[in-house]
């Protein structure tokens, strides 16, 4: 997990000032194509954003002390780890449904986390999925994404 | 209800070696509404399709999809692209739903769906305070004349709508500069007009009926060939000398290459409901303005729209 | 109109139509408390069945719908930092504070009984003024609007949290986010990218809870805890009781229930406007603004006291005039109709029984809440917060997918809230507030398109703005809101160089 270190707080700063800095920008090039008021509005409101983050930059390149070197991220293995799994969770639901990829969800990331009561874990995968699906599919009728299970779903209809 | 349903469901699969189509519908049948749920489409959605399952027989189960977004055109673009096997079927809004493809603007064009029928038509109205110094239609009419663009007239719609292209139409056809001005949706454009806010506005003709008889706005115009049952006395357009006609749709369509059988049984499962005396009870009840139009009738309807938008389209482009 | 109360009462109190209103209060709260989910999809799937029943029957199922789903949302917001709808944003500042500092069990009683207090005053002012407050309704055109929109924008000061800069920039980020989509005046699509998903701009929901629940459930999955909060953390009773220190609400309740009404009755401008104005109040009234936002209770009573005002308030234009003042009550119009009440003047005057019959409805409702919603409530919902923090935060992930999706029943918003629970993390881990961009989000456009309306129907005339004594009121309080904090901050500096 120590392989890659977090960035310290003041790089942060610096980054995502720069970002918005870029954002702004763009969104006020792209923002001289719409007809009149349309585009002095958005164009506007991108001058002030990129007055925000220039102030912000220099802000943050003056900063110094203990507070700025601080890491961004507490634990930064943990962190990615978080954003890959919400990553490949959405990309499962997207392929095979929304159910399994839940179950799988609930129980796994747990353990990866060394957590060791297996049962809690199956028993809140369970009673969560069967809550989502009793108000969801069963009671308002809403639809589900295109799912492994659907023909289960619709017996339950 | 559920459980109704479960029984005929292993009814169905007992019986499923017989030939498909006299089973049809054998799953539920998902119906598309291009809007967000509660709004105006969305509660005639649900309301037909309740009594439609009832008529399709066979344990039919009609589930509204919403699909909201971009005015109508991403749930109208999944139903032009669905798999055409009748079991997904949608509602759509003739005008503004021939507007998007008649400007180019949309992926899909009038080819890639087959009506069903019509449920709605609610022609649109154009209205003044009831302090309004416009008595008539001309009135207002040469008022407009009069002082080019200072008369605004509030829609509800926005930009490209079929009451803005309402406004276009007339403003070429009666030689008036009426200024419109985007509301975005009815509550706002009622409000502005009952507190003096604007002088004129355009809306549906459903969504104004109490307001017109309790006197608190002044109806000057109808714009549908002939007047209305629900206000016999509001005079059309037509019979004032402007030649306008616009109308709201609410129909039922099926992706193109459904098959004709599935077609003709959605039909008539459509007519049943639209006979069934407890629908009509609560249509009436509500003032809806019901319209019944069979398969090819709207299928006509819908190539004139898309005629008429194409010629304003290419004199007076609304967007 | 004490007449028509009278007899509309043995039918209120008929046990079905009671139940009625039971069913729909618990039916709300499920709803507003699971995001996604909200209370006109609830009547949107409701109105039909109800076809054929005895009018209060329904109607007192949508009015239980209303108040339980205006305070569910609630729930999540101040438990899990999952906000159900825009309105929750305030609540949850306060509210989630005070979770983290085991105070989860008080904080939502204080949240339901300020939210009943707003409720109920709301109903009796429905019930007592409704001839009038529409009058004032109606004084409020595309430039009232504008200006109402700038006095929301102006809050935004309470918001800002302790720097200054970084919480303009999440406004004016907010602002520019509220740019995106269709514009309405001219049919130029802005920021869209050829994509038909943002053609009607980000979606509010999508967007709230990116923002509010991605960075705390990174954040639980970080620190791995493999511990809930201890039981005696949601034990109610050790908490005290929100009725016994009334002394100390009453000055909140009663500002923000007014404040909650007057922009209740005003069509479009909705409910979540109502909290972040109340919220301002409170704060700017507090002799000690800076705990707010650190888990003062009055700041969870003043938002959900203005949340719960605005429900029956926006039912008076919808029913007098038959102006919907918010998507609730454009539902709830549509069920009348399908019972044939055709909302309008002559509606009180025509069905006089099933009318007051509705307001007592609402004013129950708000009643059944405090039983249903308060205890009960937190019994259950509690025990999720004891679920050790490594099996909570991927059941919060369950929650938030299925509600993302069931917004527009689309893929694309759940990997939009990938994409902007990212962006919201860094920010959140940087100190910058989310809240203001939430408000710019929802206030930006109305602004915007209202402005533009104003000046297409005055010819373009920018005087035309400031022509009507409702707009100078608007624009003074504007004023007053955005320099008392000025000159007060302007004072103390000058004490502290003294």
């Amino acid at each position: 997990m120590a392989l890659i270190s977090s960035p310290s707080r003041r790089q942060g700063e610096l980054g995502f000032a720069t970002v918005l800095l870029a954002v702004a920008g763009f969104c006020f090039a792209t923002a001289g194509d719409y007809p009149g008021a349309s585009g002095t509005y958005p164009k506007v409101l991108s001058v002030l954003l990129g007055c925000g983050a220039v102030l912000m930059l220099l802000r943050a390149w003056r900063q110094t002390g203990d507070d700025s070197r601080a890491p961004l991220v507490v634990n930064l293995g943990r962190c990615l780890l978080g954003f890959a799994t919400l990553a490949l969770y959405i990309l499962a639901i997207d392929l095979l449904g929304y159910i399994l990829p839940s179950f799988v969800l609930v129980v796994s990331l747990p353990l990866l986390l060394g957590y060791r009561d297996l049962r809690l874990a199956f028993m809140a995968a369970i009673g969560g999925l069967s809550f989502i699906l009793l108000v969801f599919a069963v009671i308002l009728e809403r639809p589900m994404p295109a799912d492994l299970f659907d023909p289960v779903l619709e017996m339950l209809r | 209800m559920k459980r109704s349903q479960m029984l005929l469901g292993l009814a169905m699969a007992v019986t499923l070696g017989q030939p498909a189509l006299a089973e049809y519908p054998e799953k539920p049948i998902e119906m598309i509404v291009a809007f967000a749920p509660g709004g105006g489409t969305d509660v005639a959605a649900r309301s037909i399709a309740m009594f439609m399952e009832k008529h399709l027989g066979n344990g039919a189960s009609i589930a509204v999809i919403n699909k909201p977004g971009a005015g109508g055109e991403i749930g109208w673009t999944a139903l032009s692209t669905a798999e055409p096997d009748g079991y997904t079927i949608g509602m759509i809004n003739p005008p503004s739903f021939v507007a998007l493809a008649v400007e180019g603007k949309a992926k899909y064009t009038m080819e890639d769906f087959q009506p069903i029928g019509n449920i709605v038509l609610d022609p649109g109205i154009l209205v003044v305070g009831k302090d309004s110094p416009y008595e008539t239609l001309p009135a207002l009419v040469e008022a407009s004349k009069a002082a080019p663009g200072a008369i605004v007239v509030g829609t509800s719609g926005a930009a490209g709508s079929s009451e803005h292209i309402g406004i276009l139409n007339l403003n070429r056809s009666a030689g008036t500069s009426f200024t419109p001005a985007f509301f975005g949706s009815t509550a706002p454009v009622r409000q502005a007009l009952l507190g003096g806010h604007i002088p004129a506005a355009t809306m549906n003709l459903s969504e104004a009926l109490p307001l017109v008889r309790s006197g608190d706005i002044r109806l000057l115009g109808v714009m549908s060939p002939e007047r209305s049952a629900y206000l016999p006395d509001a005079p059309t357009f037509k019979e004032q000398g402007f030649e306008l006609i616009v109308t709201a749709s609410r129909g039922l369509a099926a992706p193109a290459g459904t098959p004709p059988e599935m077609v003709e049984k959605l039909q008539a499962a459509l007519k049943a409901a639209m006979e069934d005396p407890e629908y009509l009870k609560t249509a009436q009840e509500a003032e809806i303005p019901l319209a019944y139009l069979d398969a090819p009738a709207y299928r006509a309807l819908i190539d004139q729209i898309t005629g008429e938008l194409a010629e304003t389209w290419k004199v007076t482009p609304w967007r | 109109m004490i007449d028509a109360l009278l007899s509309a009462l043995p039918h209120v109190l008929d046990p079905a139509n009671l139940f009625a209103v039971l069913l729909g209060t618990v039916a709300g709260l499920l709803v507003g408390a699971l995001p996604g989910l909200t209370v006109t999809t609830g009547l949107a799937v409701l109105i039909p069945l109800t076809f054929g029943m005895d009018p209060l029957f329904a109607l007192g199922m949508m009015a239980g719908m209303y108040n339980g789903g205006s305070y569910g949302g609630a729930i999540p917001a101040i438990l899990l930092r999952v906000p159900g709808t825009p309105a929750s944003v305030a609540t949850l500042l306060d509210g989630y504070e005070m979770t983290k500092q085991g105070k989860a069990a008080y904080a939502l009683q204080i949240a339901v009984v300020s939210g009943v207090i707003g409720s109920a005053l709301s109903a009796v002012s429905l019930i007592v003024f409704a001839p009038w407050l529409v009058k004032v309704s109606l004084m409020f055109g595309p430039a009232e609007y504008f200006w109402v929109a700038l006095l929301g924008l102006a809050t935004v000061a309470s918001l800002l949290g302790d720097d200054f800069l970084k919480g303009l920039m999440a406004a004016v980020i907010g602002l520019l986010i509220g740019t995106m989509g269709t514009d309405l005046a001219t049919g130029t699509e802005r920021y869209t990218f050829g994509w038909l998903e943002f053609a009607d701009g980000l979606d509010i929901v999508v967007l709230l809870t990116a923002l509010f629940a991605i960075p705390p459930v990174i954040q639980m999955i970080e620190t791995a805890s493999h511990q809930g909060m201890p039981k005696e953390l949601l034990n109610l009773r050790k908490q005290g009781s929100v009725l016994r220190e009334w002394r100390r609400y009453l000055p909140v309740w009663s500002r923000s229930s007014v404040i909650g009404i007057i922009i209740g009755i005003l069509p479009g401008a909705g409910g979540s406007m109502s909290c972040y104005l109340a919220y301002n109040d409170a704060k700017r009234r507090s002799p000690n603004p800076e705990t707010f936002g650190k888990g003062n209770p009055e700041g969870v009573a003043a938002s959900e006291c203005g949340n719960g005002a605005d429900n029956a308030a926006s039912l008076i234009p919808a029913l007098s005039l038959g102006i919907p003042g918010s998507g609730v009550a454009a539902v709830i119009l549509g069920g009348l109709l399908v019972h044939g009440l055709r909302p309008g003047p002559q509606l009180f005057a025509e069905h006089p029984d099933v009318v007051y019959g509705f307001m007592l409805q609402m004013l129950i409702s708000a009643g059944l809440l405090v039983l249903v919603g308060g205890l009960a409530a937190t019994r259950i919902f509690g025990q999720a917060l004891r679920l050790p923090h490594v099996v909570l935060a991927p059941l919060i992930l369950l929650f938030v997918a299925i509600g993302v999706y069931a917004v527009n029943n689309a893929m694309f918003d759940l990997y939009l809230l990938l994409g902007i629970g990212i962006f919201a993390y860094v920010m959140e881990r940087l100190d910058y507030p989310s809240a203001p961009i939430i408000l710019g989000v929802i206030l930006g456009p109305i602004a915007e398109s209202q402005l533009s309306l104003a000046l297409t129907i005055s010819g373009g005339n920018p005087f035309a703005l400031v022509s009507s004594p409702m707009s100078m009121i608007v624009v003074t309080l504007t004023l007053f809101i955005l320099c008392v904090p000025l000159w007060g901050m302007w004072k103390g500096r000058r004490s502290a160089a003294a």
